[in-house]
């Protein structure tokens, strides 16, 4: 899931840098793998377009 | 003079040169001429590693005024950052993710951005931070309290080339930017930083912003301290962009920080196309948090949105199947299958 997360911002246009941290080296890594990977595919895509396109109710936190 | 002590000598005859092609350079010289010439200058050895900065870059205004004597320009370019008008990203613009903003954020606050569930968080250890330096980031960003001694790992950054350096502000409203951008000089030990966020912005606050603080900052880049001005809405309460929406038109940023992820990607249809119209680099946060890292809050969630009736369920035209499935005992349903997108797809997430 982190890695989905990651991908479906880093290959939005408009999104220029996308930020990321930890503490933990091993997470680190797997965090810059992730962002550096391609993106989802495109049923992925519009499926959570679909489900999450008019959410703006939620930070994720 | 040279003439006195050696009659019908010039004076670059009578002593001999003391480097090649050097006459007449009398600069006193504890080592014997002829030595000299026999030893050639050493090229630098350790030129791949960084040298201590100067004393005197702890103090911003004396490096301004140094370079203001100096005849050169205030503003310096480091890096091969160069992207749209924050010159960021170069020739692949997001090729390179950024790391440390939470790694160091978690060094104060205890935060670390929650994007890994059921963590202690600590600081981050110094392998951790030379492990990102491999990574070369090309943007560095610190806080206001981040940068403050050696027990955050101290201000500067080792990476070469550097990263363009983003230091965010202690935002108050009763106090002017200018003592913590010096602050951020003097802990990040530099001559200017690149980027300079206003951070945590509400809609309640950007009148004060606009009045008090902006007319501030641009005195400060005039100063040759700030290269670029940012803003970062709160998204943890502003989750429609409802800063950033008033603040895009004004044309007073070059950079904007919002939250952008799985779950709420409102940034999509609200913010991005005013970014991409006025050319303003955008930075996503929020991309992972909490609950797209922990399977059981984003169960609930869901059942919130669900709830609310602001998710759409794509598999099924009965919203009470949602509700059915969300209220009652999750984990008998849920616990059998993939976290949030399940119940649409059969199969887990190929990602």
């Amino acid at each position: 899931m982190v890695e989905a997360a990651y991908r479906f911002c880093r290959h939005e246009p408009g999104a220029d840098v996308v930020l990321t941290g930890t503490g933990d080296t091993a997470h680190l890594e797997a965090n810059i793998a992730a962002i550096q990977a391609g993106p989802l595919a495109a049923n992925i895509q519009d499926r959570l377009t679909r489900l999450f396109g008019g959410v703006d109710s939620i930070s994720g936190n | 003079m040279a003439g006195a002590r050696h009659p019908g000598r010039s004076r670059a005859q009578s002593r001999p040169s003391l480097r090649p092609g050097r006459l007449g350079d009398h600069r006193p010289l504890g080592r014997h001429p002829a030595r000299l010439q026999a030893r050639p200058r050493r090229p630098r050895q350790d030129s791949r590693r960084p040298r201590p900065p100067p004393r005197h870059l702890n103090n911003p205004q004396r490096v301004l005024r140094a370079r203001k004597r100096a005849g050169r320009p205030a503003l310096r370019a480091q890096g091969s950052h160069r992207c749209r008008k924050s010159g960021w990203g170069g020739p692949a613009p997001k090729s390179v993710s950024l790391a440390s903003a939470a790694a160091e954020r978690a060094v104060w606050d205890g935060q670390g951005g929650r994007s890994r569930p059921r963590r202690r968080y600590r600081p981050p250890r110094p392998r951790t931070r030379r492990h990102l330096h491999r990574h070369r980031p090309r943007l560095w960003h610190r806080g206001p309290r981040w940068a403050r001694g050696s027990a955050a790992g101290g201000g500067r950054c080792s990476c070469r080339p550097r990263p363009a350096l983003a230091a965010a502000n202690g935002w108050s409203p009763r106090r002017s930017s200018a003592r913590p951008i010096d602050d951020s000089l003097g802990a990040l030990r530099t001559d200017h930083i690149d980027l300079y966020h206003l951070h945590g912005v509400t809609p309640g606050q950007y009148d004060h912003c606009v009045a008090v603080l902006i007319p501030e900052l641009k005195r400060q880049q005039a100063a040759g301290k700030v290269r670029f001005l940012g803003v970062t809405e709160m998204f943890g309460r502003d989750t429609g962009h409802e800063m950033l929406v008033r603040a895009l038109p004004d044309d007073q940023f070059d950079v904007v920080m919002t939250g952008f992820n799985l779950l709420n990607p409102s940034a999509r249809t609200r913010v991005f196309p005013m970014t991409r119209a006025r050319d303003v680099g955008t930075l996503i946060m929020f991309a992972v948090r909490r609950v797209l890292s922990d399977p059981a809050a984003l169960r609930e969630v869901v059942a919130q949105l669900v709830e609310r009736e602001t998710l759409t369920p794509a598999w099924s035209t009965s919203p009470t199947r949602w509700r059915s499935c969300a209220a009652g005992p999750i984990s008998a349903r849920w616990s059998r299958r993939p976290i949030a997108f399940a119940a649409t797809s059969p199969a887990p997430m190929s990602c």
